[in-house]
């Protein structure tokens, strides 16, 4: 009777004791997997750095001489035009994969008012001027994905080839994910 | 003194019990060293997968750049099948396929080792048009044969070791082997280490190819490898760096002699070493047709912004009107479809002519003209 008791609290600690470092490893195991999510996680994060600096050096956009890119950090507004008409027309479906979901614009800071091509969207206000370059909107059914937005922001000048003047800009990327 | 039956039993009992009670502590810490490698090996997988995709872009921003990448032993498999181009990564359990996104990449069906090589290189049509990305490991083994007997194969076979970045050691410290593929056997061809071999042979006809059987010491001088792992690309007769047509090889069960796979054409040094990096040829006419799709659109972008520029007063707006037609609309009606590298249509013959016309004769004007307008300070076309 006594060493069954003995026994009984042997198994008793025991189970106690496996109990316990079940429960410790289970927690710990959850904080590994949400590292390593958070690590996975970046790679979206950067998405949007990526993206911006896959247009920002877009031959489809970028004042270019020949083959040669003679200026960097300088966007085209002739090219802009076109592309944005290519991007909202033959092209859309082939420019999605590149971009995805995201919006793509480029806003005007100096001179504010008098630059002329291409045809502008304008900000709410009715003030500022922007490009408003591509625009893909997330389906908004999706329960898990596409429920966080990233937005990266580039410096950028904005050159008319026919007026031969420079405009100063940023590139506004914003995607979803 | 001797002991009662129940103490024995007793003690019986608890050196079982101690036994289980063993067996599960091992085997719980078992289990826990084993989740904890997992995790580790994810997550190093995880950093690969973003070093990867920032030189994935990075390839699309800068160009004639090589690069090493650490692998951390993780591999990496592409595939193209149907057209919809992805990656893997090994040890990245529950990521899935990861989409090439319209980029322009040019991979074996799997990289393997501790690093693996990238090298970016733009395609200009002749205007920019896109960079293409080659990915491959020092581990992957080249071997590069060209025909005797066709005076322009050494020089070719030269050229293609010698427009490589200096990484690229696993095809740029071989020599070119001459080989005559009936008699003489490849001399010197150093033994190495590799996971899988390609062989591209310069200027064979497709009979010298399928000639080659197991008894050739070429391919004895394989034998390490699976017949899988051996691939080869034969760039025939009459292709230059500019364009040419290329054959994918096979090699069949046994090792018993190499099957014609698919027979397509490149366009631009670019698309040369796009074929000789792929070694599944959808694995290179997939990225290839996505390329050629993007020189459509900013084709069509070029020529919407020269019509818009032909406002401009003379000379200026002779050089957009001649540019006009025919260079653009024929670069892009020739184009339009393109030579549809995904189908086994057989341009033989005849895709010279075309890439002459349609693509030489076509941006060598272009760039003719676009000089001219840069001569006479007119914004130039492209």
């Amino acid at each position: 009777m006594k060493a069954q008791i003995r026994m009984g609290e042997s198994i008793a600690v025991m189970v106690v004791f496996f109990f316990l470092i079940v429960i410790a490893y289970s927690f710990y195991v959850k904080i590994q997997q949400s590292s390593l999510a958070v690590d996975i996680g970046k790679a979206q994060e950067l998405r949007a750095i990526q993206l911006a600096q896959l247009v920002y050096y877009m031959p489809e956009v970028q004042c270019s001489s020949g083959t040669q890119l003679v200026k960097e950090s300088c966007f085209d507004t002739l090219k802009l035009e076109k592309f944005k008409g290519i991007l909202a027309g033959d092209g859309r479906l082939f420019y999605f994969r590149l971009f995805g979901y995201s919006n793509i614009s480029i806003h005007q800071v100096y001179p504010p008012s008098s630059w002329i091509t291409p045809d502008y969207d304008y900000d709410n206000d009715g003030t500022k001027e922007n490009i408003l370059l591509y625009s893909r909107n997330a389906p908004q059914d999706d329960p898990i994905r596409f429920k966080s937005t990233k937005v990266a922001q580039m410096p950028v000048a904005l050159y008319d080839p026919i007026q031969k003047k420079y405009a100063y800009a940023y590139l506004v990327v914003e995607y979803v994910y | 003194m001797k002991r009662s039956k129940k103490a024995v039993i007793e003690l019986q009992f608890n050196w079982l019990f101690i036994l289980i009670i063993g067996a599960m502590i091992l085997l719980f810490f078992v289990t826990v060293i084993y989740k904890q490698r997992n995790i580790a090996d994810q997550r190093l997988a995880a950093r690969v997968l973003n070093d990867l995709e920032s030189i994935l872009t990075g390839a699309q921003v800068s160009t004639s750049t090589a690069t090493r990448i650490e692998s951390a032993r993780n591999e990496i498999y592409f595939d193209c099948t149907d057209c919809s181009c992805s990656y893997k990564i090994s040890n990245l359990f529950g990521s899935g396929s990861i989409s090439y996104d319209g980029k322009t990449v040019f991979a074996p069906t799997e990289l393997k080792g501790e690093q693996y090589l990238a090298w970016s290189l733009d395609w200009n049509m002749p205007y920019k048009v896109t960079n293409f990305l080659y990915l491959t490991s020092p581990e992957y083994r080249y071997t590069i044969l060209y025909n005797q007997d066709v005076s322009a194969a050494q020089q070719f076979a030269g050229d293609i070791q010698y427009n490589l970045p200096d990484a690229f050691t696993n095809i740029k410290d071989e020599n070119a082997y001459e080989y005559n593929l009936d008699t003489v056997a490849p001399l010197g061809i150093p033994s190495k280490n590799s996971y899988k071999a390609r062989l591209i042979f310069v200027g064979y006809e497709e009979p010298n190819i399928a000639s080659i059987t197991n008894m050739n010491p070429l391919i004895d001088h394989l034998d390490y490898l699976d017949y899988r792992d051996i691939t080869a690309i034969n760039i025939m007769e009459g292709s230059k760096l500019d364009y040419g047509t290329v054959q994918f090889y096979t090699l069949t069960k046994n090792k018993e002699r190499f099957l014609l796979q698919k027979k397509s054409y490149y366009i631009g040094i670019a698309g040369l070493y796009a074929a000789i990096f792929s070694d599944d040829p959808d694995n290179y006419v997939c990225p290839m047709n996505s390329a050629l799709q993007r020189l459509q659109h900013v084709s069509s972008l070029y020529q919407q912004r020269t019509t818009q520029l032909r406002t401009r007063p003379p000379p200026c707006q002779n050089w957009y009107s001649q540019a006009l037609n025919p260079y653009f609309t024929i670069l892009m009606t020739n184009l339009n479809p393109p030579p549809d590298l995904t189908t086994n249509a057989d341009y033989e013959g005849d895709f010279g002519n075309l890439y002459n016309n349609a693509f030489q004769q076509n941006a060598n004007g272009l760039a003719f003209l676009n000089s001219r307008a840069q001569l006479f300070s007119c914004p130039e076309m492209y």
